[in-house]
């Protein structure tokens, strides 16, 4: 797997956070017929964004984003934390973001 | 033969999986999308090991003629363990799942879809007032109850019918563009239509530019927010058909085998990869 620094997953995240504001905000206006379709331009503009970070897709970003939050958590990957994580460390991933 | 593609307008009958992610808003909504967003926004049974299910209402079709099938894909995948997915819908009051799948490997989105022939409420042809009472969803079951679940961000269903043909009467001194025009599909109408949606891979143009230097989350913030506010682009002239999620994330399976299928994908550095299980 790729490895991506700190700083673009943090990014990454940001962008993240932004497309979910977006949506939101989409889906708080009355349903009508072009609402699916409506979702792809955003997530061109939150794609361009995670390229620009070095992320090639949605899956690659999520995957790198899961892996620093196990390393805040004291485990070296996630294979580590499946074989080392206590229920409180499990609890303690959950709040983080995602 | 012809496709109409109906996704989720809005809650159906049941809301029982127990999480959805953002947690704002309604489950609908999480899987609603014409191109999958994964995990940005999706519907997930945390850590029960026995399955819940949601069903969505859908909007109105606009299809005729004989109805040859439906389909029903949903994309999920497995977290922390391999979990198991099913489709569901509910018809003439008859609730009715499809068959369990196990997504893997872990973590990976795959898509799935099953085929109905038949309307399982009454074993009889489907009607186009079937399709306009029905209610789609999935059923999800956590593969274990510590950090396990199993997600979903995408469900939709297809129709597939034969158009009706108007046959032309004799009293009718038309040229036989009537004729022509009853064979168009919905689809091809409704393209024409501005702001109808067309069903391809919408782009707004303008918004793709690839002009823009260096990364800035306010200026990203900015254009999301901005496509937001000007409908997102979905006119019919604003549209272009192609581009790079064509690739990333396409998700159109065509015309199948009645069994359930299934769509791995595996994006790889510059550029994605589909393996067909």
């Amino acid at each position: 797997m790729p490895q991506h620094s700190e700083d673009n997953i943090l990014a990454g995240r940001t962008a993240v956070d932004a497309y979910r504001t977006a949506h939101t905000q989409m889906h708080s206006k009355p349903w009508h017929k072009g609402i699916p379709q409506e979702h792809t331009p955003l997530l061109n503009i939150l794609l361009d964004g995670l390229k620009e970070q070095d992320f090639n897709s949605l899956d690659e970003f999520f995957d790198a984003s899961e892996e620093l939050n196990v390393k805040e958590l004291g485990f070296t990957d996630r294979r580590d934390f499946e074989r080392r994580a206590t229920d409180e460390d499990r609890e303690a991933l959950e709040e983080m973001w995602r | 033969m012809a496709t109409e593609t109906l996704r989720p307008n809005a809650a159906g009958d049941e809301t029982s999986i127990n999480t959805q992610y953002p947690s704002s808003g309604e489950h609908w909504d999480k899987v609603d999308e014409e191109t999958a967003d994964n995990d940005t926004t999706k519907v997930y049974n945390w850590q029960v090991t026995s399955y819940q299910r949601d069903l969505y209402n859908l909007p109105a079709s606009s299809g005729s003629g004989t109805i040859n099938f439906i389909r029903i894909y949903f994309k999920v995948k497995s977290y922390g363990a391999i979990g198991y997915a099913k489709p569901s819908l509910k018809s003439n009051s008859t609730v009715t799942d499809g068959t369990e799948v196990s997504p893997s490997p872990l973590n990976t989105w795959i898509t799935y879809s099953q085929q109905w022939n038949t309307n399982p409420a009454d074993g009889q042809a489907w009607e186009w007032a079937d399709i306009d009472a029905l209610q789609i969803g999935v059923s999800l079951k956590a593969g274990g109850t510590s950090s396990d679940a199993a997600q979903c961000t995408q469900v939709y269903v297809e129709v597939d019918y034969t158009p009706a043909i108007t046959e032309k009467s004799s009293s009718d001194s038309g040229s036989g563009a009537d004729a022509v025009d009853s064979l168009e599909t919905p689809e091809a109408k409704s393209s024409s239509d501005a702001g109808s949606g067309a069903e391809g891979t919408p782009i707004q143009s303008a918004i793709l530019a690839s002009s823009e230097a260096g990364f800035s989350i306010e200026a990203l913030t900015s254009r999301l927010l901005a496509a937001v506010d000007t409908g997102g682009g979905v006119e019919a002239s604003s549209v272009e058909t192609e581009g790079p999620l064509k690739s990333l994330f396409a998700t159109e399976l065509g015309e199948g085998s009645d069994s359930l299928t299934a769509k791995i994908e595996m994006p790889i550095k510059g550029g994605g990869m589909k393996l067909w299980t």
